[in-house]
């Protein structure tokens, strides 16, 4: 086990850059995951990690060691591939087994290694299969197995649910969770599903273009996401986006949208000002929909999808779609006029142009209390 | 009623409607296989049992097992037939090893590989006889320049034709046949290794395995069941495979370069004596079909094993 440290990370292929300036700080025994859409640099930064391809520039140090010119066995990890990449000639005890194998470790010491794992799997009885008579689920737990028997510093998960159907990936991603638990190891975990990054993770790093948008835990991502894309792209149904301009009255601040709704400001704002473009966020389970037509704005419903637990409806409004999901069920119909509430207290600001979050002031609330704590000191 | 007597019958009929169909559809292929294939080689085997002799047409007819018989006291034979197997086994493993080599060095990536993997191909696509003429060229020391490196490296003590030398000369065909069959290999085994998952590779390099682990233990058990195909079909070709010898040599000098094909080659086209060249061609049939039924039963042996 041992902390990761990426310095300034950066990776070209010809011209592409892949990885601006990556700069991340891994704990020891951490659960971090890269999240991103296809093409945003998180397997790259993954295999850069792992030594498979080469960085351009920066430095990578696995506890107090740079690795940047160690060969990947060099640098004591573990690695678990999408593909799972089991050796298919041999059988699961011998996959599972060949990185003692190849260190000529003594056979009943490999033997016994191996048996230790595959029972904590529940791969005891799989032991002298082939992997080709193995199911996805049972492939997935060998290829975790195999790296588990290493024992290595770190383990580098590459997508490594993503060829499952969707149980298995649920009860997958529980027993990776419970893993890391037991084994308290470092762990990088690459992942698309924004889902999975949320369950797993203690830190996310969202990643677009090869250059990180926001690190935290993941609640704090999906409540304050600092970008644009990053709100779009965590939460799933995705957060709605309405495009607004500010406007003042009577000294105070509110977004009027391009029809003229007006939508109150509940926080104070930094750098806000009339006339401003803004992005205003709000996420699918923050829209109400009203009976009467009390609510802040009018709306068209397109479609409704029930998915028994829950109702997402699609509206338009204004030209764009809003989503709207539903613990309760509605009665919604298609073309029919909606009015929706908008919880205020939970809208996100975003400049247009610049897509970056416009950071709240402290409550009023907060400023009272701090001002008497001053007072009394 | 009337339909439900009649039904049993037009049943069988369709019974047999179907039964015969497939062969319908079958029978041009049939036809051209019977007609080119195998009643010559009907026609060919009953020769061998049979007294052809050109130079002597009135001597024919049936004659039973007198060409084997022949043929289990003929000395010519079995020199031919130990020629073959070194002229055989000796091809096979230079082509298999250098096939092999070549096939791992194209496998890596450098700067005009797709050139480089066309030219290694070209020794396939040059005729026989060709390369048979030129290669014995190589070997004259009068116009080639082999014997005189041959002598430089101290291989030779002087420069002299090799082809003329009872005890060396099979090495000049064989190095021909190495030379003219390394492209078989080399384009099979780099297309089966190109098929290998490059995950793999990978997975074992983060396993700690060296290069010589990751070639003993990933590259050729992956490469195992071509390898077991291509040896064996080069193997029945090699040993076929008459035409270096017969240019370069023509089975000389005193027979020390003889094989099989060649001594039937020899037999029938310069003795004339088709029935004895049929029968020592059954022989080799055999011996053949032996060596492929042991290599068959081998491999289904390996891949039930996996």
């Amino acid at each position: 086990m041992a902390s990761i440290k990426l310095n300034n990370i950066c990776k070209h292929f010809d011209q592409v850059e892949v990885l601006k300036s990556v700069n991340i700080d891994i704990q020891h025994g951490e659960f971090v995951v890269l999240v991103g859409p296809s093409g945003c640099g998180k397997s790259t930064l993954l295999r850069s990690i792992a030594g498979l391809e080469q960085i351009t520039s920066g430095d990578i140090y696995i506890g107090d060691t740079r690795v940047n010119e160690l060969a990947p066995k060099d640098r004591d990890i573990s690695m678990v591939f999408q593909s799972y990449a089991l050796y298919p000639h041999m059988s699961v005890e011998r996959n599972m087994g060949f990185s003692l194998e190849v260190q000529k470790v003594p056979k009943a010491q490999i033997k016994k290694a191996v048996k230790e794992v595959a029972e904590s799997l529940g791969l005891t009885e799989l032991l002298d299969r082939k992997p080709k008579a193995l199911s996805g689920g049972q492939r997935q737990r060998v290829a975790m197995g195999r790296a588990i028997v290493r024992d290595p510093k770190v383990f580098l998960f590459d997508e490594p649910l993503s060829n499952l159907d969707a149980q298995l990936r649920v009860h997958m991603r529980l027993e990776i969770k419970a893993l890391h638990q037991r084994l308290q190891s470092t762990i990088i975990y690459v992942t698309h599903d924004q889902v999975e990054a949320m369950t797993l993770a203690d830190r996310i790093v969202v990643l677009n273009g090869g250059i990180v948008q926001q690190v935290g835990p993941p609640l704090e991502i999906y409540d304050t996401p600092t970008n644009l894309f990053v709100a779009g792209f965590m939460g799933s149904p995705s957060m709605n986006f309405i495009k607004t301009t500010v406007a003042e009255a009577g000294g105070e601040f509110y977004l009027e949208t391009q029809t003229g709704v007006k939508l109150a400001l509940l926080h104070q704002y930094q750098d806000l000002a009339v006339g401003m473009r803004i992005c205003c966020g709000i996420r699918p389970e923050h829209i109400l929909i009203l009976n009467s037509t009390s609510g802040h704005l009018q709306a068209r419903v397109k479609a409704v999808e029930p998915t028994g637990i829950s109702e997402q409806i699609y509206c338009s409004f204004e030209g764009a779609d809003l989503c709207i999901y539903s613990m309760q069920r509605t009665d919604c119909k298609e073309n029919q006029s909606v009015s929706l509430q908008l919880d205020l207290q939970r809208l996100h600001l975003f400049c247009a142009d610049s897509g970056q979050r416009l950071q709240q002031w402290p409550s009023i609330a907060e400023n009272v209390s701090l001002g008497q704590a001053s007072a009394s000191s | 009623m009337n339909t439900l007597v009649t039904q049993p019958k037009s049943q069988k009929k369709i019974d047999l409607q179907r039964f015969l169909e497939p062969y319908l559809y079958l029978s041009p292929a049939l036809i051209i296989i019977a007609l080119v294939i195998i009643t010559p080689t009907l026609v060919g085997i009953s020769y061998a049992f049979q007294s052809i002799e050109l130079l002597n047409p009135f001597n024919g007819g049936w004659i039973g097992l007198t060409h084997f018989k022949t043929l289990f006291s003929d000395r010519y034979f079995f020199s031919a037939l130990a020629n073959t197997l070194d002229w055989t086994l000796i091809s096979l493993f230079f082509q298999f090893s250098l096939g092999l080599g070549l096939a791992l060095l194209l496998n890596r990536k450098f700067a005009g590989r797709k050139l480089v993997q066309a030219l290694v191909f070209l020794p396939w696509a040059v005729p026989t006889f060709l390369s048979g003429l030129t290669w014995a060229w190589l070997f004259n020391p009068i116009i080639g320049i082999l014997p005189h490196w041959m002598t430089s490296l101290g291989m030779l003590p002087e420069p002299y034709n090799i082809l003329s030398d009872p005890h060396l000369a099979m090495y000049g065909p064989i190095v021909a046949n190495v030379w003219f069959g390394i492209p078989f290999f080399a384009i099979t085994l780099l297309a089966a290794l190109q098929s290998v998952p490059s995950d793999l590779y990978e997975a074992a390099g983060i396993d700690g395995a060296s290069s010589w682990q990751v070639f003993v233990k990933i590259t050729l058990p992956f490469l195992a069941p071509m390898i077991a195909i291509t040896v064996m079909l080069r193997t029945i070709w090699i040993a076929n495979f008459a035409d270096l010898i017969i240019v370069m040599t023509s089975g000389g000098p005193a027979n020390s370069t003889q094989t099989l094909p060649s001594y039937i080659f020899t037999t029938a086209y310069r003795r004339l004596d088709f029935g004895y060249a049929s029968a020592m061609a059954v022989m080799l049939l055999i011996l053949l079909l032996l060596y492929t039924a042991i290599l068959l039963k081998m491999r289904s042996k390996l891949s039930n094993g996996d």
